[in-house]
C-alpha cells in the first residue's frame, strides 16, 4: 500500500519534467560531414606544403604605374616618380632581377632603396627624438629614448607600413614580404619623400604616421623604472626635501583580498597617493604616480599629435636620472 | 459651473503674475542675461578655472549631442552614429552641441548647453559604410502568422580630433551660429 | 537574434593606423570592375563604365580602377583595402544608378565591415579623466587614527526602529499634547 502510494505522488512530477525538458532540442544544423572533410582538406594542403598565396602583382589587373601614383594621391603627397619606384625595390628583388639578366645575356641597371631607407631612418630617428623631447618637455631622456625606440621599431614601422598598402607594390624576392621589407620600405619612402618634397613634409609625414600611433598609449610603459621610490628621493633630495610615505587606507587586512593606500608627503603636503595589495606595492605605486606628475606624463596628459613644422632640440633642462 | 469659474481665475492670476503677462517669460529668455552681481568667491573660482586652462593644458572631455543621442568624448575617440546622416569621408566637421565640459580639474555644466563658442569638439569622419544585416523574425504559433525582415543601417564612424577649452569662462556669449 | 549567427564575428570598433589623429587617408586602395561586353546582366554595370567611372577615376585619385571584361560571365565589383580586406560583389542584373550606389559605399567604407556585428558603439582609451572613483575617495581621514572598535564608527544606524522606542516616542508626543490642552 505505501510503495503504491509512493508511486502515485511522483507521478505528476515525472509528467511536469517531461514538459520542461522535451526530447528535440533545436539547434543548428551543420552537417556531419563538414568537420571531416574540412580537416580532410587542410591534411592534403599540408602535405603539397602549406597555403600558397599568389602574389597581388602577378593578376592580369596590375598596373605597376597606376598603383604608385594612387599610392602617392592616397597620402597626399608628391613624390618623384623615379624615386618612388627605387623605394618600393627591394634588394633581395634586383639581386633575383641580375641573376635572372645574366642568365639571358643583357644587363639593365637597377636601384635598390637601401640608400633611401638609411637616409629615411636617420630622419626618422632624429625627427621622433625632437619632437617626443618638445611635447614630452620634463620627461627624462632615458624615457623619451625608451618611447622613440617603441616608435622606430620594426613592427611598429612594419605595422604602418603595411596599412599604407605597401605590401602588394613592394618589389621582393619573397611574397608575402616580411616586416624587415616592410618597415624597410616605410623608411624608403619617406627617404623618397625627403628628397622630393623637402624636410617639412616628410616630417608632417613621420608625425601623422608614426608618432600618431602613440595615440591611446601610455608613454610610461616603454621604460622601466626598477625602483620608483628612489628614483623619487634623489630627485626630492636634490631640490632639499625630505619624503615621508603614510598608510593612509587600508581594506580586508590578513585576506587574500587586502588594499593597502599610501600617501607620500613633502613638508605635510601628500604630492601622491598609490594602491596595492602590500605596503610595499603601494608605496612604490604612490612613488611611481609621484614621478608621472613630476615628468608631466600623467593619465590625464594631453596628447599632441599636431606639432607644426620641425621642433628646434633642447636637451638642456632636464632631469638626468643616469648620471645621478 | 462654480468649479470652472474658479479653473478660470487661476489661468488669468498665472497671466497676471508676472509683469507683462505669460509670455513676457519667453520673451525675457532670449534676451541677453543681464550682467549680475557675481559673488567674490564665484569670481575667483571662475578666474582659477581660466587660469588652469592656460597654463595646465589636461586632457579635456565634453558630452556632446549627436544625431538624438549623447557621447562622451575626449581626443582620440572613436564613434559610431547610424542612420542617414549627409557628412562625407574625409570631412572635418564641429559638434557644437555641448552639454558638459570638464579637464581634470574642473566641470562645466551647460544649462541645457555650454555657452556657444567656449568648448570646440573637432571630430574627423573616417568611415561610412553599411551595418552587417539585422534580421527581424517574427512568428506567432498557431496563427499562421510569420514575417521575416532583413535590414542594413548607414554607420558613419568618426574620429574626434579634440576637444578644447577656451579660457573665457564666463564671458557673453557671441553669437557663433 | 542575429548574433546566434555562428558565421557572423562580433568585434569593437577599431580604424587601421589611428587613421584621422594625424591625417585622414582614404582606405579604398583599388576596384576591379569584372564584366560581359554582350550579356544584359551586365548591361548596368557597362552604362556605369561608359558614363561615370572617368568622373570617379578623376575624383579618387587615390582608388586604382581596373576594368576586367570576360566573355560570357555575371558582372562582378571587387574592392581592395588597406587593411587587407577584400569585398566581392555581385551585380548582376543591377541598374546605373543602383551600382553608382553601392559603389559609394564600396569607396567610402574602411573595410568589410558588415561582417562584423559591433558590440559597442564607441571606443575610447581613456575612460576616465578625472579619476575613477575608489573606496577611499571621498572616505573621512579621521578614520586613519581612529582606535578601533570605536562605538562612534561601530554604532549600527541602519537598525529599524524597535517598538519599544516607537512606544516612548508616541506616550511623549501625548505628554506633549496632554501640556497643550491643560493650557
Amino acid at each position: 500500500m505505501n510503495k503504491i502510494c509512493v508511486i502515485r505522488r511522483f507521478i505528476p512530477l515525472t509528467t511536469k519534467a517531461m514538459k520542461c525538458y522535451p526530447t528535440t532540442v533545436q539547434t543548428q544544423k551543420i552537417h556531419r560531414w563538414v568537420a571531416p572533410t574540412l580537416m580532410e582538406l587542410k591534411v592534403r594542403e599540408k602535405k603539397l606544403g602549406g597555403k600558397k598565396y599568389s602574389p597581388r602583382n602577378t593578376y592580369l589587373e596590375w598596373n605597376l604605374e597606376a598603383e604608385l601614383y594612387a599610392f602617392g594621391k592616397r597620402l597626399n603627397e608628391d613624390f618623384d616618380s623615379d624615386l618612388l619606384l627605387q623605394a618600393f625595390t627591394d634588394r633581395s628583388y634586383v639581386i633575383k632581377e641580375e641573376q635572372k639578366q645574366k642568365d639571358l645575356g643583357i644587363d639593365i641597371k637597377m636601384k635598390d632603396n637601401r640608400e633611401l631607407a638609411s637616409n629615411g631612418e636617420e630622419f626618422i630617428k632624429n625627427y621622433v627624438q625632437v619632437y617626443l623631447e618638445t611635447i614630452l618637455p620634463r620627461f627624462p631622456l632615458e624615457g623619451v629614448s625608451g618611447v622613440r625606440e617603441h616608435l622606430i621599431s620594426e613592427e611598429s614601422l612594419a605595422h604602418v607600413s603595411l596599412h599604407l598598402g605597401t605590401k602588394d607594390i613592394i618589389l621582393a624576392a619573397e611574397y608575402p614580404v616580411d616586416r624587415f621589407i616592410l618597415a624597410n620600405a616605410f623608411k624608403a619612402i619617406v627617404g623618397a619623400l625627403l628628397q622630393s618634397s623637402g624636410d617639412e613634409r616628410a616630417a608632417h609625414f613621420v608625425r601623422d604616421f608614426v608618432i600618431a600611433q602613440l595615440q591611446g598609449k601610455d608613454v610610461n610603459e616603454f621604460w622601466t623604472i626598477d625602483d620608483p621610490y628612489e628614483m623619487l628621493t634623489n630627485i626630492l633630495k636634490k631640490e632639499g626635501a625630505t619624503l615621508e610615505p603614510r598608510l593612509i587606507g587600508e581594506a580586508g587586512k590578513n585576506t587574500i583580498l587586502a588594499c593597502y593606500r599610501v600617501g607620500l608627503y613633502v613638508e605635510k603636503k601628500m604630492i601622491s597617493s598609490g594602491y596595492g595589495e602590500s605596503i610595499k606595492i603601494a608605496k612604490e605605486m604612490g612613488a611611481r604616480e609621484a614621478l608621472k606628475k613630476i615628468f608631466g606624463t600623467e593619465d590625464h596628459m594631453k596628447p599632441n599629435f599636431q606639432l607644426e613644422g620641425i621642433p628646434k632640440p633642447n636637451t638642456n633642462i632636464r632631469y638626468q636620472i643616469a648620471a645621478s | 459651473m462654480s468649479v470652472f469659474r474658479a479653473g478660470l481665475q487661476r489661468i488669468t492670476n498665472v497671466l497676471k503674475s508676472s509683469p507683462g503677462g505669460f509670455l513676457s517669460r519667453f520673451v525675457t529668455n532670449l534676451t541677453p542675461v543681464e550682467d549680475k552681481a557675481i559673488p567674490q568667491t564665484s569670481k575667483e573660482v571662475i578666474a582659477t578655472c581660466n587660469k588652469l586652462i592656460e597654463q595646465n593644458p589636461s586632457r579635456s572631455f565634453a558630452i556632446i549631442h549627436l544625431l538624438g543621442k549623447q557621447w562622451r568624448v575626449t581626443d582620440g575617440d572613436l564613434l559610431v552614429v547610424e542612420g542617414y546622416w549627409p557628412p562625407n569621408i574625409g570631412d572635418k566637421i564641429t559638434l557644437d552641441k555641448v552639454l558638459l565640459a570638464a579637464t581634470k580639474d574642473f566641470s562645466l555644466i551647460g544649462r541645457p548647453l555650454v555657452q556657444p563658442g567656449l568648448v570646440t569638439v573637432t571630430a574627423t569622419v573616417i568611415s561610412k559604410g553599411l551595418s552587417h544585416t539585422r534580421t527581424h523574425f517574427k512568428k506567432k504559433r498557431r496563427k499562421q502568422y510569420m514575417r521575416i525582415n532583413f535590414q542594413r543601417a548607414e554607420q558613419t564612424m568618426l574620429r574626434i580630433n579634440s576637444v578644447d577649452i577656451a579660457s573665457k569662462i564666463n564671458k557673453p556669449a557671441s553669437n557663433v551660429f | 537574434m542575429s548574433n546566434k549567427n555562428l558565421f557572423l564575428k562580433s568585434g569593437f570598433i577599431r580604424a587601421p593606423i589611428q587613421n584621422g589623429v594625424g591625417r585622414f587617408v582614404p582606405q579604398l586602395q583599388r576596384i576591379v570592375l569584372k564584366f560581359c561586353k554582350t550579356y544584359g546582366a551586365s548591361q548596368g554595370l557597362r552604362e556605369f563604365i561608359e558614363q561615370d567611372l572617368v568622373d570617379f577615376a578623376k575624383e579618387n585619385p587615390s582608388v586604382v580602377v581596373y576594368l576586367k571584361p570576360r566573355r560570357h560571365r555575371g558582372p562582378v565589383i571587387v574592392a581592395e583595402y588597406l587593411n587587407g580586406d577584400r569585398v566581392w560583389m555581385s551585380v548582376h542584373n543591377k541598374t546605373h544608378s543602383e551600382i553608382t550606389k553601392w559603389i559609394e559605399v564600396l569607396r567610402t567604407q574602411q573595410g568589410d565591415i558588415s561582417s562584423l556585428r559591433l558590440r559597442k558603439y564607441q571606443y575610447t582609451d581613456y575612460p576616465s579623466v578625472q579619476g575613477p572613483w575608489t573606496p577611499f575617495t571621498f572616505k573621512d581621514p579621521e578614520l586613519n587614527t581612529a582606535q578601533l572598535p570605536d562605538p562612534h564608527f561601530g554604532a549600527n544606524d541602519r537598525l529599524p526602529i524597535t517598538a519599544t522606542e516607537k512606544l516612548r516616542l508616541l506616550f511623549e508626543k501625548q505628554k506633549l499634547s496632554d501640556v497643550k490642552t491643560a493650557e
